[in-house]
């Protein structure tokens, strides 16, 4: 999160889900809603965690359990991720497909955005009505700062200390690549990693939703951009692994 | 999964900017292609590490220094390296043990989607690095690394100059 002249300060900072989570307003927010927000992530984190053996989504996956031995409040959230899920990869026409990944049911592309967006719900409910939650670059927002929409920068592929482009959001972006962890990426039709675009971009209402897509248009390129170009409200922005730049014509493209 | 076809032409064309190689701190250049041609025109064909000879000639053409070895221009280009749509050659081109050139020497893609795909470009954006810290925004969304597609290639050249 580098700072920029002008920008609306980080009102606080969460360790949680492998990442940071930032909450920013230009406001000042109230602390029943930061509270709940920061009880949401962790929630999803206990819940979701793939990295933890013994967490709900872990024991699950191993099929040492089913839906119904879990606790009663995990599994509801759990089946309210795999619906989502199911929603994402019919958006995707399968580029994103948790039910392929090796060791069994995997919604870790769609959990973090769907944890944010509910951070930023429990915000926007407490009455903070200009609110960004950005969870590693996954970000939700409602309202705007001072001065106009909420501006993201998308970083540049090839250099991390700069921004191939500036977008304005009014409802989520993610991005998704091969890089920040290499190998996270699974194409579901070969099972093996995928390599096919530097930098995956997408903007529309549901971050969770936005989230998977983005991680589809990694996987699956030019033809995931085309589907999300037919998904009203949804938008993508694609650098191609040969340093290619593709994008729906909603994209909002914004001067630096 | 329907697959797509890039231009071969405008794709290495269009490669033109600064590449991060996340394993070195080495900031790589990328020239364009047509740039490329005229600064270091080794026979791609041979095997770079038996070609000092050849190397000469290709330092010479860039008319830089010719005699010092430890400044003599050499290039390799890559294995195939797999990537989602297709393969992908890289070659380099070092001095010394400097890099000061990294092009794409071949790019085959598999099954044609190119008149979608070309619908979608932002050619403009292709020339655009925007540097932080003089830009206003509120948040950054992205991915940091290279394509490793292109970083294996990178790295599987400068194997074959002795270089790794």
């Amino acid at each position: 999160m580098s700072a920029a002249t002008g920008t609306t300060p980080i009102t606080h900072l969460e360790a949680v889900m492998g990442t940071v989570v930032g909450f920013t307003s230009p406001d000042p927010l109230p602390a029943d809603g930061i509270a709940e927000a920061v009880r949401r992530l962790h929630e999803a984190d206990r819940v979701f965690t793939t990295w933890d053996p013994t967490s709900p989504m872990s024991r699950l996956r191993a099929g040492q359990v089913t839906l119904d031995q879990l606790d009663a409040a995990d599994a509801a959230l759990i089946a309210t991720v795999l619906d989502r899920c199911e929603v994402a990869r019919g958006m995707t026409g399968g580029s994103f497909d948790p039910w392929s990944m090796p060791g069994g049911v995997d919604p870790t592309g769609l959990v973090k955005g769907w944890a944010a967006s509910r951070a930023r719900h429990a915000l926007t409910d407490a009455g903070a009505a200009n609110v960004m939650v950005n969870a590693g670059g996954d970000i939700a927002v409602s309202g705007r700062p001072a001065g106009g929409p909420w501006r993201v920068g998308i970083r540049h592929p090839a250099q991390p200390d700069a921004y191939a482009a500036v977008i304005e959001v009014t409802g989520a972006v993610a991005t998704s690549g091969d890089y920040e962890r290499p190998g996270q990426l699974i194409d579901p039709a070969t099972g093996r990693t995928a390599r096919v675009a530097a930098s995956a971009t997408v903007t529309g209402p549901d971050l969770d939703l936005v989230d998977a897509l983005a991680t589809g248009l990694a996987v699956g390129g030019a033809p995931v951009l085309a589907a999300i170009d037919r998904l009203a409200g949804y938008d993508g922005y694609l650098i191609t692994d040969d340093g290619r730049h593709l994008a729906t014509p909603g994209m909002r493209f914004v001067a630096p | 999964m329907q697959r797509y076809q890039l231009v071969l032409g405008g794709t290495v064309a269009g490669i033109a900017g600064v590449l991060a190689f996340p394993t070195h701190s080495t900031k790589l250049v990328i020239p364009s292609a047509r740039a490329s041609a005229t600064t270091s025109t080794s026979p791609t064909t041979s095997a770079a590490p038996a070609s000092k000879s050849s190397a000469a000639s290709s330092s010479s053409t860039k008319s830089t220094t010719t005699t010092a070895p430890a400044s003599t221009t050499r290039s390799a280009t890559s294995a195939d390296e797999q990537f989602r749509y297709g393969d992908v050659e890289v070659k380099v081109t070092v001095t010394g043990s400097k890099i000061t050139g990294v092009t794409i020497a071949a790019l085959n893609e598999t099954d044609g989607r190119s008149a979608e795909i070309d619908n979608y470009a932002v050619p403009q954006l292709e020339q655009q690095v925007i540097s932080a810290g003089s830009v206003n925004i509120n948040g950054v969304s992205g991915a940091t690394f290279t394509s490793q597609a292109f970083v294996d290639a990178v790295a599987n050249a400068l194997q074959k100059l002795g270089i790794s």
